[in-house]
C-alpha cells in the first residue's frame, strides 16, 4: 500500500520533473558548459576554458555594470523596505474601510511593467511631465530624471516603489503575528509609540523583515526591464545594469558564451550576498519559539 | 505621368478595376471607359485585357512555371502603405512564378531590430526563413557567421540581375569579408526638412536654393538656426532638430570617419570625425538652437515638435517626406540636403535588402524571389514606400513620384553616401558610438575627450 502510494506521488510529480529538467535545470548545465566556449548561437561553440571568465577582468563595462546594479540595488532595497514596512503600518490599523486602502496599496505592484513604465515616462518627462510640476508648485527647480546621468538612477529606483504592494501583504501578515498581549504590557510599563515600534514591532516582524530582504536584493540585482524599456541603460552607461549587459552580449553582440559566464557570476554574487545575510541574520532576526 | 495612379493608390481604384474586369463584373466597354478616366498607363490597360492582373502589368515580365516549391519570407513592414506594398510585391512575383508558393511571415508595426532577433532565434533554433528582409546590420551580422548565402556567384552569372544599375552605396553596404549577402530595397539618405514660411518671414535665405547653388554650409545653416530660435522655457521654438542615433552624419559632412574601410584603422578620434560630432554637440551646448536630443521622450519627439512648428528645420532620412508632405498643413513644407561641410554633399545611409538563408531547401525559389525585389519592376512597387537603389529606377521615380521635388536633395547625395562598414563586430562598435555620445551631448566632456576613449574602446574590440 505504502508503495502504490509513493507511485502515485511520483507519478503526480512527475511533470513538474519532467519539466523542471527541461526547461530549468537542462539549460542551466547547457549555460554552465556555454560559458566555457565561444559561442555565436549561429555556428558550433567552441572549447575556450576559462576565457570568458579571464575577458570579465579587463572588461570595463563588466565593472560599470556590476557597479550600477550594486548602487542601483542599495538604493531600492532601502525604498522598497521603508515604504512596504511603513504602508503595512499604516494599513494594520482596525478601520472601517480598510480593506478598500489595502486593495488601492496592492493594485499597482499587479500592473505589468511595461504599462508601468509608460506611465512613468510621463511623470518623469522633462518638459510636461507630472514630476516637474509638483517641483515647480514647490517652487523647485525642475529636473532631467531619467536624462540626467546623476539622477537616472535613482529615478529608476524610485519607481520601485510602485512594486510595494506585495511586500506590504508580506509585512502585513507578520504584524498581524505579533501578539496584542505584547503590546498591552508594553502600554502598561508606560512605552509609547516609538519605544513599542522597536522593542517589541520590529524584533517580532523581523523574520518578515528578513525575506522580504533576501528577496528585494535577489530581484533588484535582476533589474532588466526598466533600464530596457525605459533608458536603453543611458544616458551614456549610467543604467547599464549587469542583466542588461548579459542580454546585450548574448542577442546584440552574438558573445552567448560570454554571456553565460556573467550569468553564473550573478548567479555567484547573489547566492554569496544570501550567505552572508543569513550569516549576519542571527544578530538581529528573532524567531519565537514555540512553548511546546 | 501615366503610371502615377497606379502607383499612388497600390490598392484603390487602378486595381480593384482590372480585377472586377478579369472577373467578368464589368465590360470592356465600361472598363475602358473607367480606366480612360483613370489615366491608367496604355501598357497597363494592355495587361490588363490581355488578361493578366494588375500587378503582372506592373512587373511586366514573363510568366515563369520551370521553378516550382515553397518558400517563406520574413520582413518587418510598416502599418498601412508598406504592408500594402509589401504584399503587392509578392502577389506580382506570384503572378509570375505561379509555380512558387510563398508563405509570408509579415511583421506589421515591428521595427528592423526586433524583426532581427526573430530572425535570429529561428535561424538558431533549425527554423530560418528562406528569405528575409534585413539591415545592413543584421545581414553583416548573419552573413559573417555563415547563416546567409554569399550572392557573388549569382549576382555575376544572371544577367537579369544588371548589378552596375545599383549605386555604388547599395552595391557595398551588404558587403561583408569581400562576399555580397543580400540584394538592395530601397536606400534611404538624410536631409534637412524645413519650415519655409518659417525662412520667408525671418527674412532668411531658401535653403533649397542655397543647397542647389551649393551655399547650404555651416555657417548659412548655423546663422539660419539662430535667427528662427526664439523664447524660453516651455514655449521656446528652436531652429533646428536633430537625434544622437543618426549623429554619425556629421561625422560624415566634416569628411571624418568611425573607422577605416580596413577594418584595422580607428578614426574617430581623428579631428575631421570629432570636430563633426562638436558642432552638432554645441547646437544645443552653446548656440541653444536644439534641443537635447538625448532628451526626446515618444510623447514629444522630433517630429512632433517639427510638425507642429516648434522647431524650423529637421534632420531626417526620406523615409519620412511622404508623411511631412501629407500631414503638415500649417505651414510650407519643402527640403534641403544637409549643411555642406568638408565631406560635401553626403550622409549616411539606410538602406534595407533581401538575402537567403544558407539552409534554404530551395535556394532557386528563394533568388528569383529577391531578385524580383531587387528588379525595376519590384522597386517600382515599392517606391510609394522606399527610395530606390537601381539608378534607373531613381529616374524613374523622379520622374513619376508626385513627391519628386521633397526628395530630389536626398536622391542626389545618394551617389555620395556613406556607412560605417559591416562586420562581425559592427554592433559592438555602434554600442560604444552610441553610449560615448551621451557625455558629449550632455556638454560634459569635449567631443575629442569623448573619442579618444571611445576610439581606445573600439581598438579594443578590434582585438579581441
Amino acid at each position: 500500500m505504502r508503495r502504490r502510494d509513493t507511485l502515485w506521488g511520483y507519478i503526480f510529480l512527475g511533470p513538474f520533473i519532467l519539466g523542471f529538467f527541461m526547461w530549468h535545470a537542462g539549460p542551466l548545465m547547457m549555460s554552465l558548459y556555454h560559458s566555457f566556449t565561444e559561442y555565436d548561437l549561429l555556428t558550433s561553440e567552441k572549447w575556450i576554458g576559462l576565457g570568458n571568465y579571464q575577458r570579465m577582468l579587463s572588461d570595463k563595462l563588466f565593472w560599470v555594470s556590476l557597479k550600477n546594479t550594486a548602487i542601483y540595488t542599495m538604493m531600492s532595497v532601502g525604498l522598497y523596505m521603508f515604504f512596504s514596512l511603513g504602508g503595512a503600518l499604516l494599513l494594520n490599523a482596525n478601520l472601517r474601510g480598510i480593506t478598500f486602502f489595502r486593495l488601492v496599496f496592492y493594485l499597482p505592484s499587479q500592473l505589468p511593467l511595461v504599462a508601468s513604465a509608460f506611465i512613468f515616462l510621463w511623470i518623469f518627462e522633462p518638459t510636461f511631465g507630472v514630476a516637474n510640476y509638483l517641483l515647480q508648485l514647490l517652487g523647485l527647480e525642475p529636473q532631467q530624471w531619467l536624462f540626467d546621468p546623476n539622477l537616472a538612477k535613482p529615478t529608476l529606483a524610485i519607481m520601485g516603489i510602485w512594486g510595494i504592494g506585495t511586500g506590504i501583504i508580506i509585512f502585513l501578515a507578520g504584524l498581524q503575528s505579533v501578539p496584542e498581549s505584547l503590546y498591552d504590557a508594553a502600554k502598561v510599563d508606560g512605552a509609547g509609540i516609538l519605544r513599542q515600534f522597536w522593542h517589541i514591532t520590529l524584533p517580532m516582524v523581523s523574520p518578515v523583515i528578513f525575506f522580504n530582504l533576501i528577496i528585494s536584493i535577489i530581484q533588484s540585482f535582476q533589474v532588466f526591464d526598466l533600464a530596457y524599456i525605459m533608458t536603453d541603460g543611458g544616458p551614456g552607461t549610467e543604467t547599464l545594469f549587469y542583466v542588461l549587459y548579459i542580454f546585450r552580449n548574448g542577442f546584440e553582440f552574438f558573445r552567448m558564451g560570454y554571456a553565460s559566464a556573467l550569468a553564473w557570476i550573478l548567479f555567484i554574487i547573489i547566492l554569496v550576498l544570501t550567505y552572508l545575510n543569513f550569516r549576519l541574520s542571527g544578530r538581529w532576526v528573532h524567531y519565537e519559539v514555540s512553548s511546546e | 505621368m501615366s503610371s502615377k495612379k497606379l502607383f499612388e493608390d497600390p490598392r484603390g481604384e487602378a486595381y480593384r478595376l482590372g480585377d472586377r474586369f478579369q472577373q467578368g463584373d464589368i465590360s470592356r466597354r465600361c472598363f475602358l471607359r473607367r480606366a480612360a478616366a483613370l489615366s491608367l498607363s496604355a501598357p497597363a490597360v494592355s495587361a490588363i485585357l490581355a488578361g493578366t492582373s494588375p500587378a503582372v502589368a506592373l512587373a511586366q515580365g514573363k510568366v515563369n512555371t520551370d521553378v516550382t516549391g515553397g518558400i517563406r519570407v520574413i520582413s518587418n513592414t510598416g502599418a498601412g502603405a508598406e504592408s500594402v506594398a509589401w504584399n503587392e510585391r509578392i502577389d506580382a512575383f506570384q503572378a509570375l512564378y505561379p509555380n512558387v508558393k510563398v508563405a509570408r511571415d509579415e511583421k506589421v508595426g515591428e521595427t528592423f531590430y526586433k524583426t532581427a532577433d526573430t530572425v535570429l532565434l529561428q535561424i538558431a533554433g533549425g527554423n530560418a526563413p528562406d528569405t528575409m528582409r534585413v539591415g545592413n546590420f543584421s545581414a553583416a551580422q548573419l552573413g559573417a557567421r555563415g547563416a546567409l548565402m554569399p550572392l557573388d556567384e549569382l549576382i555575376a552569372s544572371d544577367p537579369d540581375v544588371n548589378w552596375d544599375d545599383f549605386y555604388s552605396g547599395a552595391q557595398n553596404a551588404f558587403k561583408v569579408d569581400g562576399k555580397i549577402f543580400a540584394l538592395p530595397e530601397n536606400g534611404e539618405s538624410y536631409g534637412i526638412n524645413y519650415n519655409r514660411s518659417a525662412f520667408k518671414n525671418a527674412g532668411l535665405p531658401d535653403p533649397r536654393e542655397q543647397w542647389d547653388s551649393g551655399e547650404w554650409t555651416y555657417e548659412a545653416f548655423l546663422e539660419a538656426a539662430k535667427t528662427l530660435t526664439k523664447g524660453k522655457g516651455i514655449n521656446k521654438k528652436f531652429g533646428f532638430l536633430h537625434e544622437v542615433w543618426n549623429s554619425e552624419n556629421w561625422i560624415f559632412f566634416n569628411g571624418g570617419k568611425v573607422l577605416d574601410e580596413d577594418l584595422k584603422t580607428v578614426l574617430i578620434d581623428q579631428p575631421a570625425a570629432y570636430e563633426g560630432l562638436q558642432f552638432a554637440a554645441d547646437l544645443t551646448n552653446i548656440h541653444s538652437v536644439a534641443p537635447n536630443p538625448l532628451q526626446y521622450t515618444a510623447e514629444r519627439g522630433p517630429i512632433a515638435q517639427f510638425q507642429d512648428g516648434t522647431g524650423s528645420m529637421y534632420m531626417l532620412g526620406g523615409w519620412y517626406i511622404a508623411n511631412f508632405k501629407n500631414d503638415i498643413k500649417n505651414f510650407e513644407y519643402m527640403t534641403a540636403g544637409a549643411p555642406i561641410g568638408p565631406g560635401g554633399k553626403t550622409s549616411k545611409l539606410e538602406i534595407s535588402g533581401y538575402a537567403i538563408s544558407s539552409d534554404t531547401p530551395n535556394p532557386e525559389a528563394s533568388w528569383e524571389f529577391i531578385k524580383f525585389i531587387a528588379s525595376p519592376a519590384g522597386q517600382k512597387i515599392w517606391s510609394v514606400v522606399g527610395t530606390p537603389t537601381r539608378r534607373s529606377s531613381l529616374k524613374d521615380f523622379i520622374d513619376t513620384s508626385p513627391y519628386a521635388l521633397w526628395f530630389e536633395p536626398f536622391v542626389e547625395v545618394l551617389e555620395n553616401v556613406q556607412h560605417t562598414p559591416f562586420f562581425k563586430k559592427s554592433a559592438e562598435i555602434n554600442r560604444i558610438l552610441s553610449d560615448g555620445q551621451a557625455s558629449i551631448f550632455l556638454g560634459q566632456q569635449s567631443a575629442k575627450k569623448a573619442t579618444a576613449a571611445m576610439a581606445d574602446d573600439m581598438r579594443a574590440v578590434l582585438r579581441s
